[in-house]
């Protein structure tokens, strides 16, 4: 039997989807979970391709990547956070 | 098949027959077979004309480089660059200076966040090259959603800018990665607003389908869809954070804004990745508005198309050497009480004119 590239691929993907997704429960720092979380929408959206639905992946990548991720590291960031290593450096 | 990769797939038939022969020369008679098989002749025409169209995009940026600093020299009194023939060799010097430079982890940074910034940004600016189309015979890739996918592929800087910035883990590279990412964030409501009018009219968000729309019309779309032009020029010059919409950089206020702590070739890769973003987004304006690759057939398109690249990115050099930094108020104001309304009317009479059947 020849080998199916298309499902190994797929499966690649769909599994880096499923660590991420994991990742961004399991992760402990804040800002590496959104990282996690924005592979996240990035292999959804690898699925969506594999399902022939290349404008859906598109606007996934567009909106969820582009601006929902972007706007949860923004709320992060506007948040108090200590410099590592910096002592009582505060902002 | 177009003509670059006709003439691609000419060179790797006989690369991997030049392979082939030398297996066969040492009685491997299977493998020399298998290079010959069209599979592998298909994977590496795509893989040379992927290496093709990156070292086109590459040479180009760099030139835009050299442009920026002579045509800067000469609005400010002075020559620019000397080194080479008319100074086209300085760029190569400082590549080749940032390439031998020591690699210099900050301590306390967050190494793999820091590490990956620069790979992304440099990751989405290679792929923009890759999907923008020289002429039909210069091109990649022919997709349907060609201009949405650039776009999106444009809206993933911001998120790699932040990155970089909260890994730093310095005020300074926090804070103009927060400020990158607002600008980039608001202008890109604009920038897309003033696309759809020229997808209205042209019917179609493939790239090669809009020029061909220009040509069937006789007519440039910057002359019905002039504020349109207008309102992408503005947000593309935000998106690019070039001069007059440079606050993520300010250097006067943060020290170099989000890529202070960067050094040697990561900041080489990251000041490359900006100009071939300026490159990709002034490739996508000419196509958009000046008819791309367009023209008189007595010299080839694609000559054509990098002329009109060359002379928009000449007009934004000028608004450079000419306009100064504005404030947080002001790029506010600017982009959602000026560009949006006029983004909006643009899409109007684009409209109008669809409906007049005018194109």
């Amino acid at each position: 039997m020849p080998l199916d590239w298309v499902l190994i691929i797929f499966l690649v993907f769909a599994g880096f989807t499923i660590v991420s997704a994991l990742m961004v429960v399991f992760s402990k720092e804040i800002v590496r979970n959104v990282v996690w979380l924005a592979m996240t929408f990035i292999g959804v959206a690898i699925t969506f391709l594999f399902l022939n639905a290349e404008y859906l992946a598109i606007i996934q990548i567009l909106v969820y990547v582009g601006a929902v991720s972007v706007l949860i590291l923004f709320g992060i960031m506007l948040t108090k956070r200590r410099l590592s290593g910096g002592g009582k450096c505060e902002y | 098949m177009n003509g670059l990769f006709l003439f691609l797939q000419g060179i790797s038939v006989w690369l991997m027959g030049i392979v082939g022969w030398i297996f066969d020369f040492i009685t491997l008679h299977g493998i020399a077979d298998w290079f010959r098989s069209p599979g592998v002749v298909l994977f590496v025409t795509t893989f040379l004309a992927a290496l093709v169209v990156f070292i086109v995009g590459f040479l180009i940026s760099i030139t835009f480089i050299w442009e920026e600093r002579k045509i800067l020299g000469r609005l400010m009194d002075r020559r620019g660059t000397q080194v080479g023939v008319l100074g086209l060799f300085q760029n190569f010097a400082d590549g080749l200076k940032a390439f031998i430079k020591e690699i210099i982890i900050p301590e306390e940074v967050d190494v793999w966040l820091y590490n990956v910034a620069p790979v992304i940004l440099i990751g989405i600016s290679a792929l923009m090259i890759g999907l923008i189309p020289l002429s039909p015979d210069f091109a990649l890739a022919n997709l349907n959603g060609g201009l949405l996918l650039i776009f999106a592929i444009f809206s993933i800087a911001p998120f790699a800018i932040l990155i970089g910035g909260w890994a730093s883990n310095n005020k300074y590279t926090v804070m103009g990665g927060m400020r990158a990412a607002a600008q980039l964030i608001s202008y890109e409501v604009p920038l897309l607003l003033s696309l759809v009018g020229v997808v209205v009219l042209a019917g179609s968000f493939n790239l090669m389908d809009i020029v061909q729309a220009q040509q069937h019309a006789g007519i440039w779309f910057i002359i019905p869809q002039f504020l349109g032009c207008l309102v992408f020029m503005v947000a593309a010059i935000a998106e690019v954070e070039r001069i007059p919409f440079d606050l993520p950089e300010a250097e006067a206020e943060l020290v170099e804004g989000w890529q202070t702590e960067y050094g040697g070739m990561r900041f080489g890769l990251i000041m490359l990745s900006e100009y071939i973003r300026g490159y990709a987004a002034s490739m996508v304006a000419v196509i958009l508005f000046l008819g791309g690759w367009d023209g008189p057939s007595f010299i080839w398109p694609e000559i054509w198309f990098i002329i009109k690249v060359f002379i928009l990115f000449a007009i934004w050099i000028w608004v450079r050497g000419a306009l100064m930094r504005v404030t947080t108020k002001q790029i506010l104001g600017l982009g959602w009480k000026r560009l949006m309304p006029l983004a909006l009317v643009n899409l109007a009479i684009a409209i109008a004119i669809k409906m007049a059947g005018w194109i």
